[in-house]
């Protein structure tokens, strides 16, 4: 055990030691390198986070000013944040607020074409793949400015017993293409903002942005509390507000991440949120179960395999690297054993078989590795084949992958990778470094083989994330999970496939549900080979309205899912068109769809309906009524508590002396002073 | 007879937790990690206990050891030494124990309760007060009410409380008096 925790935190030592020497890029305006197309101002960036009920809805409003005489198309591109669904878009036309509609990728970009090139107004969000949401608004017109706002819902994990929330803005600097033909521009020219509200029926104790010391947080309630962060330029006219220097209010090249830790010693509990607007229609479900902590510590030793990414884009990472490997196997028992793998274009072992982790293999392998200079391409597979190959049957092993890339040589699709890891028993931990990293190859692999995979921002507290890593390998997990819900007829459950349940987290699930009334929940699965099951019972609602928003979640958890298919068993028209229609049915922008406005009067023209301006507005009025009935208690097992222990938290301790225990001293000291004894 | 002196010792103490609070900008690396002590991080056994999670958990304990170091260096200095000692030795053995699950622990409030035993049992050798009773059982019963509880009675500093530390300290305190008691009666 003393050694997963060695391992552990060296090895997130090493990540954060090298984050921060990583040089970062930026959401920001792109424009074309070397075209000589003038380069567009952000004039205003505001962010507007509300956290409550399990999700996040984030809103980000922008002005974009052309300070040159000819009109301009603006390019702006940010981070995918992590599982989040794009619900609205808004482009300002005529000083009037226009909502956007999904459309079929291919049909939203010509669309947008058409309408460029007639000099008529129009916006367009598309996703890169996994990596960016491109945002293209045509004109900017000469002099003038114009104004976007752009939302997305993503589900808000708690593990073990913190929550933590992500506005992502760097970029991981891995698409070599794209840094050569686009410059950015991250420079907010005027005001910047960022507010967040989190509201939540469970105490919180602490509340935090570590990398912005700056911020204003306060806490209105135990559950409820506020974070701020504005920086506005100064005008002659108004010295009132203000820090940075008139040029730049701020840059957007830094990840603003937000934490917050629950009280101990909460319950474990079901959670549940509904969304059905009309009796007798199909409802919308989202369960959040917060397993208690009744996983026990493990014992016993491993082998460890690291397999670690050398190509070009760590460079500049790569020593820190070294040094944090170095650190970790220097604290290994000598009985442990290691490997180390490094990849770029192809595989190689550093190290000649197993070794044991003494002081002089330790410095032997270090020296070999600092002769190792980071290039080429990224062979994840070589690197993951060959650790997966030179593991010891006979042995408890696990293997930890460290990359802040994307798969570019030899194998490369997600199918291979599965394959490859189910041939074998091991649990892969991967740490998915940055934003533009391969979120969902890792995140499956580790899925697969039931380990789990820690995203990494260079804004993440370090404390706060070597807690969470280590208190899952140090105890056992619950494995072959099986849910089941009765006496309501529930369907289109997602995830479809539950990966193992480690020590803190959670597990959110949404379906459809038919009908109202009592329904049983089970949830069974194995712990170290023994059968575990859990049970309670719970009301359906008939009717449940305030929270539309999950109706995207569940269709971007499904379309997770469905992409899954995809990527196991090749491409699939049927399954394609399935995604689209659901991305459409549901507005969310996919690989498949993408979000466009335009004047009012061509939607009419076109033949678009306007099924996501009713969805927005029905969202807008839900949101206002939940700012009206104030916090809620969403948990459902309170007649029949799922389970017994209380939820995990971090295990941190300390005793303070208190008023009571001075007041029981204060007779003990008058005592002593009464008896003669006098200070000198 | 009770020497009278400037308690250097417990103002050498304070000063020390309080640069430790105010000087450190990482407090982890000093924090008690028993997994970090177990490979090789020693000096945190020592610095854990005169590390504090925020200024209410400094403020209370450098009141406590203020009046408790006082009165026990008043008597001797020796004394005081040895119950620091001996409740460092309890409070450490607890929390290396596999059944404690802290990932950090930090906090003199476990030590505090040694020495306050130990001066609970010097007032009550000069001085027979049945008031010292009353302490000694008010003492006790918080204590106990806290390990019930989970949580500190009045305080809420930033960290969860852990009063098994507190038990700990006042098992360490009573070794301290069997100890003193038992020397004394063989000198006698």
């Amino acid at each position: 055990m003393k050694t997963l925790i060695i391992v552990t935190l060296s090895l997130i030592a090493l990540i954060f030691t090298t984050l921060w020497s990583t040089p970062v890029h930026a959401a920001g305006l792109m424009a074309p390198t070397g075209s000589g197309i003038p380069q567009l101002e952000i004039r205003e960036h505001h962010v507007n986070v509300v956290i409550e009920d399990g999700y996040a809805i984030t809103n980000v409003e922008q002005v974009f000013a052309n300070p040159h005489g000819s009109d301009l198309e603006a390019i702006y591109s940010f981070p995918i944040p992590q599982k989040a669904a794009v619900s609205e878009f808004t482009y300002w036309i005529d000083d009037l607020p226009v909502t956007g509609e999904v459309l079929e990728k291919q049909q939203a970009r010509e669309i947008y074409n058409q309408e460029k090139q007639a000099g008529r107004e129009a916006a367009l969000t598309e996703q890169d793949s996994y990596r960016n949401f491109d945002i293209a608004v045509y004109p900017v017109r000469a002099g003038q400015d114009v104004r976007i706002s752009l939302t997305y819902i993503q589900p808000v994990h708690i593990d073990t017993s913190i929550g933590r929330y992500v506005y992502p803005l760097e970029d991981g600097g891995v698409d070599e293409e794209r840094m050569a033909f686009w410059t950015y521009e991250d420079a907010v020219e005027e005001a910047f903002s960022f507010n967040l509200s989190f509201r939540s029926s469970w105490p919180v104790d602490d509340f935090r942005l570590p990398q912005h010391p700056l911020a204003n947080i306060q806490k209105l309630s135990d559950g409820e509390w506020s974070a701020s962060m504005v920086t506005e330029a100064t005008t002659p006219d108004d010295n009132s507000t203000t820090t940075a220097s008139p040029a730049v209010v701020h840059r957007l090249d830094k990840d603003i991440v937000v934490y917050w830790r629950q009280v101990q010693g909460l319950p474990g509990s079901v959670e549940m949120i509904t969304y059905k607007q009309h009796p007798g229609e199909r409802g919308t479900f989202m369960l959040t179960l917060t397993p208690g902590n009744d996983l026990a510590p493990i014992t016993g030793g491993r082998d460890w395999v690291f397999v670690l990414d050398f190509s070009g884009s760590m460079e500049g990472k790569f020593q820190s690297l070294i040094e944090g490997v170095k650190k970790g196997l220097a604290k290994l028992n000598p009985e442990d054993r290691f490997r180390i793998i490094l990849f770029n274009k192809q595989a190689r072992e550093v190290t000649s078989g197993f070794e044991y982790a003494v002081p002089e293999n330790v410095q032997n392998y270090m020296q070999v590795l600092e002769s190792n200079h980071p290039n080429s391409g990224t062979n994840l597979f070589a690197g993951l084949n060959l650790g997966i190959h030179l593991l010891d049957a006979d042995r408890s092993s696990a293997l930890v992958l460290v990359t802040d890339g994307v798969a570019n040589l030899g194998y490369t699709e997600k199918a291979d990778f599965l394959d490859l890891l189910e041939q074998t028993d091991v649990r892969l931990f991967t740490f998915v470094l940055g934003n533009n990293a391969n979120r969902p190859l890792l995140e499956s692999m580790a899925k697969t083989s039931n380990g789990f995979a820690m995203n990494v921002s260079n804004s993440d507290d370090i404390g706060g994330k070597l807690l969470e890593a280590t208190s899952k390998l140090t105890h056992e997990a619950l494995n072959d999970i099986d849910l089941k819900i009765s006496g309501v007829k529930v369907s289109d459950l997602t995830p479809e496939r539950f990966s193992s349940l480690y020590r803190g987290q959670q597990l959110i699930v949404f379906g459809h549900y038919w009908g109202s009334g009592e329904a049983s929940l089970s949830l069974g699965g194995r712990v170290s080979g023994e059968n575990r099951s859990y049970t309670t019972v719970f009301d359906f609602p008939e009717v449940s309205t305030l929270h539309p928003e999950i109706e995207r979640l569940w269709a971007f958890a499904k379309i997770e899912d469905l992409q899954n298919r995809l990527d196991y068993f090749g491409e699939d028209a049927d399954i394609e068109q399935a995604i689209t229609d659901i991305a459409i049915e549901n507005g969310l922008v996919t690989d498949y769809t993408s979000m466009i406005v335009l004047r009012e009067e061509r939607y009419q023209e076109l033949g678009i309906k306007r099924l996501n301006r009713s969805r927005v507005e029905n969202e807008q009025l839900a949101r206002q009524e939940r700012i009206v009935k104030g916090i809620r208690n969403n948990r459902v097992d309170n007649n029949q508590p799922m389970y017994a222990e209380p939820r995990a938290s971090h295990g941190n301790g300390g005793g303070a002396f208190d008023p009571w225990m001075l007041l029981l001293l204060l007779p003990l000291m008058m005592l002593h002073l009464k008896t003669g004894r006098r200070f000198q | 007879m009770i020497k009278q002196r400037l308690p250097v010792l417990t103002i050498g103490l304070l000063i020390t937790m309080v640069g430790l609070h105010w000087l450190v900008m990482d407090k982890t690396p000093l924090y008690f990690s028993a997994t970090e002590i177990w490979n090789g991080e020693t000096w945190r056994i020592i610095s854990g206990h005169f590390m504090h999670a925020d200024l209410q958990h400094l403020l209370w304990n450098c009141l406590g050891l203020a009046v408790l170091g006082t009165l026990l260096e008043h008597h001797s200095r020796a004394i005081l030494l040895t119950a620091l000692v001996a409740g460092i030795i309890f409070v450490t053995a607890l929390l290396l124990t596999p059944f404690v699950q802290l990932d950090y622990y930090c906090g003199l409030s476990g030590v505090l309760n040694t020495l306050l035993l130990v001066a609970l049992w010097l007032e009550w050798k000069s001085t027979r007060s049945g008031l010292i009773i009353l302490i000694a059982c008010g003492s006790i019963a918080k204590v106990l009410i806290e390990v019930s509880q989970g949580a500190s009675i009045v305080t809420h500093i930033s960290w969860p409380p852990y009063a098994w530390s507190h038990v700990a300290g006042l098992i360490g305190g009573l070794l301290v008096v069997g100890t003193m008691t038992v020397t004394k009666s063989k000198v006698a």
